[in-house]
């Protein structure tokens, strides 16, 4: 039995860093506990975004988040890309690194989305196999995020949490458990999201994801462009029990409000360590109030150039 | 029969990636290699759920592509797609994604060869006599431009030299930066030993070049018999660029036009105000030159002449100030009267713009 976190600190409430909030947290420096970056905006950088994330890695934990490790891929993996991720890790002391249980191309080619894998042995055995890798690669544990998905594969022969637990305890490696990707998934799939929580591995997860989604009436999309909704919060509170406690980030990636908006909506997971258990609502959000029929889930990370 | 692990990733990407959407995929070609299954019969590979059928949750995907895609290049060229207007620009966007798909980890590289696609697949292509120019010309050209000016945003710079010079400890680790898989460029370049170093600051936008790049002073005190074997060593954020059409220009006039409709937005936010479309007409065909260099991470553009181009381009080349000079003259034998005035001032003005780490006398 390894330690809870797999012994890693729980760093308490962050907030992932966004290039729009650079200049505020310069010139504020925030009481925010920690920040995730995502890896690639910064592993080739040597402009601003790299500069600015160095002074903000002195002052705040940092934890690496990726988008292209493409670990569920049939391709071979990058090995340049898994030398640029160890040395941005050792440069900014990166607490740990994450990526998702996803694939994101095959045959050379990049999708920039994080599509899903088909849930049966064949592909367990096949992920396993690279996380070793990886992890022997970056000297460190992985720790992987359950995506958000749309689709299910007739081959799937198990459910999420289950290839969860084996994947994790067969690769030993760490789990980025994220509540709205649960939730969304599980509207989309038609699973109950507490019995998915319930059953993931605590002592394995290490970090958890808040963010808002869109509602699209016959299924929800991962957006990150709003408020965390009660029934996700119903969901946090259960992993905050189970967990014992563990490192909370709240994503905003699209119609990003000023920094401290984002930032309180982080906070207001005080609440919910301290309110009693009740069971999520899954009816309020099927009739919730957002509803759009052109959202694109994320990720959708590119930084914009400042010229004069 | 049960497909395997790549069969399935395969027929997945060329299904959310067809142009024509999913059924179109399903019924392609490179599809069908992997799985050889009827858009009617897709429950066999892709499930449904209680709301949606598997056609329709695949085109999540299939949708998302696209416009993440897209935005990423709107993002990517902004003063094109506010010239072409946005439906024009996802036009030709499309047809770029089509013939050259993302191949990289980062979205940052997405848009590497859209000015090489788009003349690629100009319209004039085997009409034009060489030499002429014509629109097509003006789209590839800013395409290059707002290219450019994203690489030496986040490429290799001088500030960094600036800043571990004044932190005389281990300091962050010296950075090898590499991007685009070009020649690797040590950022943690250290200034001459003879130029002072500015105090710490703490702040992030004070500017700090003039203390790491050539200083018109150590310039303008080069004995004169040393200056044509002397080689001036250019910033690494140095980009010299040519155009066919005055692209800086309308570069300038389209921010104008987006920093009124930022101002005016801030007043009346529910106003939508076009940014470029029809606003800013295509401009006469005009040779134009631009130094492009970036101080204290913020790109600079700056406007040359040709003869100014011709001679940074052969120091840039590590050709000596008396061979840049040559070439000059060989080029441009009308030149040769206000020379001797105008490279005074040129060198004055390319130093106080930091276009220069060093320069290197012989002996
Ligand atoms: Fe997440």
């Amino acid at each position: 039995m390894h330690a809870p976190r797999l012994g890693h600190a729980n760093l308490g409430l962050g907030v992932g860093l966004r290039t729009v909030h650079y200049q505020h947290i310069l010139e504020h420096q925030p009481a925010v506990d920690w920040f995730e970056i995502i890896s690639e905006n910064y592993m080739d950088s040597g402009g601003r975004p790299r500069y600015v994330l160095e002074q903000i890695a002195e002052r705040y934990p940092i934890v690496m988040h990726g988008v292209s490790l493409s670990i569920g891929s049939t391709d071979p993996l990058d090995h340049d890309y898994l030398l640029r991720l160890k040395k941005l890790a050792a440069a900014v002391k990166a607490r740990w690194v994450s990526d998702h249980l996803c694939w994101t191309g095959v045959a050379g080619r990049n999708t920039h989305d994080l599509l899903p894998i088909p849930l049966n042995e064949e592909t367990l055995r096949h992920v396993t196999e690279r996380i070793r890798i990886v992890q022997d690669v970056l000297q460190r544990p992985l720790v992987l995020e359950n995506p958000s998905s749309y689709v299910t594969f007739a081959a799937s022969t198990m459910s999420e949490w289950e290839f969860l637990t084996r994947m994790a305890e067969d690769a030993d490696c760490g789990l980025l458990l994220d509540v709205n990707n649960v939730y969304v998934s599980s509207v989309n799939h038609d699973f109950d999201p507490v019995e998915y929580v319930q059953n993931v591995p605590h002592r394995r997860v290490v970090q958890c994801h808040l963010a808002g989604h869109t509602n699209c009436r016959t299924h929800l999309i991962d957006t990150h462009d709003g408020e965390v909704i009660d029934p996700v919060w119903a969901l946090y509170r259960k992993a905050h029990e189970l967990t014992g406690g563990i490192s909370t980030l709240l994503e905003w990636d699209a119609s990003i409000p000023p920094f401290p908006v984002v930032h309180a909506e982080v906070l207001k997971a005080k609440q919910h360590m301290q309110t009693e258990l009740a069971p999520p609502r899954l009816a309020a959000t099927r009739s919730g109030a957002r509803f759009e029929t052109s959202a694109v889930p994320h990720p959708l990370h590119f930084v914009a150039p400042e010229v004069q | 029969m049960p497909h395997n692990l790549s069969q399935l990733q395969r027929w997945l990407q060329a299904v959310i990636m067809h142009p024509h959407g999913i059924a179109a995929g399903i019924k392609s070609a490179e599809a069908r290699e992997e799985i050889a299954v009827l858009p009617g019969d897709v429950e066999q590979v892709i499930g449904r759920s209680q709301a949606l059928t598997s056609i329709e949750r695949l085109e999540i995907y299939g949708n998302a592509y696209y416009s993440r895609l897209l935005e990423c290049l709107r993002e990517s060229f902004p003063v094109l797609a506010g010239a072409l207007g946005n439906e024009l620009f996802d036009q030709f966007a499309m047809a770029y994604l089509q013939a050259y798909p993302s191949t990289s980890y980062t979205l940052s590289q997405l848009g590497a060869n859209f000015a090489r696609h788009l003349e690629e697949t100009r319209p004039d292509r085997d009409e034009l006599a060489p030499g002429e120019v014509s629109w097509p010309d003006f789209l590839i050209d800013v395409a290059r431009l707002e290219w450019a000016i994203g690489e030496v945003f986040d490429g290799p710079g001088v500030e960094r030299a600036a800043h571990s010079d004044e932190v005389a400890a281990p300091a962050v680790e010296a950075p090898v930066v590499v991007r685009t898989g070009k020649r690797p460029e040590s950022a943690g370049t250290r200034s001459t030993p003879n130029l002072a170093s500015p105090p710490p600051s703490q702040s992030h936008i004070d500017d700090r070049k003039s203390h790491i790049t050539l200083d018109p002073a150590t310039l303008a005190a080069i004995p004169p018999e040393q200056w044509p074997a002397a080689r001036l060593v250019p910033v690494p954020c140095l980009r010299l660029l040519e155009f066919r059409f005055p692209v800086n220009d309308y570069f300038t006039e389209h921010r104008k036009l987006r920093d009124a409709a930022d101002g005016h937005a801030n007043h009346a936010p529910a106003e939508d105000v076009p940014v470029g479309d029809g606003r800013l007409t295509l401009p006469e065909p005009c040779d134009s030159y631009l130094a492009l260099t970036r101080i204290n991470y913020v790109v600079r553009r700056i406007a040359l002449s040709q003869p100014q181009y011709v001679l940074l381009s052969a120091l840039v080349a590590g050709q000596c100030v008396g061979e840049a000079i040559e070439a000059l003259v060989r080029t441009n034998p009308q030149s040769v009267d206000t020379l001797a005035a105008d490279l005074k001032a040129w060198f004055a003005q390319w130093a106080a713009a930091g276009l220069f780490l060093r320069v290197e006398l012989p002996g």
